[in-house]
């Protein structure tokens, strides 16, 4: 006999992701979820937002990679809470992850959680993680093509930066048109172009995140 | 990358659903695919049957639907196929389009006894 099912596989991670999604929001925790090719930047990006938002926004890192706690040596550096999680080989973080890590993270006290997700252009765009939204990061080093050959990741993000402008001299990267295939994909999207080795482009960038962390807690 | 977690995670809903069907054998199990669900049908497909599952799913088939991308706009009703990712109503061009189908990774239905 035929058995009616019809049940979503990533129902157990949806729903663990909703579970954090309601801690974080108790806390008023604005949380964002990082996502890029491996190398575009995504370290250096948050380095450099930490560097600026010192005094006005609290904020506290996980970060996701396959091996090693290169990153979060980074980003302790910066004298700001972090964790690690490695994936062994995963190729995306996942809810069940984040809950883990949100158990022994000092969240009180924070404004904004950034999750740095494993460098891939794939498969953390089908996860949620309990984020308030998803934010994409392309390089110009990657090239034009990116945007409608990875398309869901910038579907699913709310924010799209394109990053190493410094580096646009040297490269083939036309950046009208990579505007228009990141329109043409996701409309509503916010987009920023920025530096993260020389600062250009990130006031606009920091303005529109302390934005959003101050929307969050407006709805505490 | 992730087809075996996810097999493995279809065995699981499927063996907590045979338990609570009283059914002891399954033959045929039907799955939803989007084409935005990040999952090839192929490496999903060669994961399920190769992974070690006990007699209520050996020699199972599976069968896999792939969902198109359509969408619908909020502000003129139009509904579009938008294979090529560009939400933009192709009728009035607005960008308030909501995704109707196409990230599916859903277990529909089952043949068992």
């Amino acid at each position: 006999m035929e058995l009616k099912l019809v049940t979503n596989v990533l129902k157990a991670n949806d729903a663990l992701a909703e579970q954090n999604r309601h801690l974080l929001s108790q806390k008023g925790l604005l949380t964002i979820n990082i996502m890029s090719s491996p190398g575009s930047g995504k370290t250096s990006l948050l380095e450099r937002t930490i560097d600026a938002l010192r005094d006005e926004v609290r904020i506290g890192v996980i970060e996701g990679d396959i091996a090693t706690s290169k990153d979060a040596l980074r980003i302790r550096a910066k004298e700001v809470p972090v964790i690690q999680i490695n994936t062994s080989g995963g190729c995306h973080l996942d809810a069940n992850m984040i809950q883990q890590a949100l158990a022994e993270f000092p969240l009180d006290g924070l404004d904004l959680l950034v999750i740095e997700n494993v460098g891939n252009l794939v498969c953390p765009a089908g996860f949620d993680l309990g984020e308030d939204f998803k934010v994409m990061l392309l390089s110009v080093t990657e090239g034009n093509d990116k945007p409608l050959k990875y398309p869901r990741m910038f579907l699913e993000s709310r924010a799209v930066i394109i990053n190493k402008i410094d580096l646009l001299p040297y490269t083939e990267f036309d950046m009208t048109l990579a505007e228009r295939d990141i329109r043409s994909i996701n409309p509503k999207a916010q987009l920023f172009a920025l530096s993260a080795r020389t600062g250009e482009g990130f006031e606009k960038w920091c303005a529109w995140l302390k934005a959003r962390v101050a929307d969050k807690k407006a709805v505490l | 990358m992730h087809e075996l977690a996810i097999a493995q995670e279809i065995i699981r809903t499927l063996e907590d659903s045979a338990a609570a069907n009283g059914i002891s054998r399954i033959a045929l199990v039907r799955l939803a695919v989007g084409k935005m669900s990040t999952v090839m049908p192929d490496a999903l497909r060669f994961c399920f049957e190769n992974l070690p599952k006990g007699p209520l799913l050996d020699g199972a088939r599976l069968e896999i639907g792939e969902v198109e991308v359509l969408a619908r706009c909020r502000d003129c009703g139009a509904e579009f196929a938008a294979g090529d990712y560009r939400f933009v109503c192709p009728a009035c061009a607005s960008a308030e389009i909501d995704i109707v189908a196409g990230r599916e990774l859903r277990i529909e239905s089952y043949e068992g006894e």
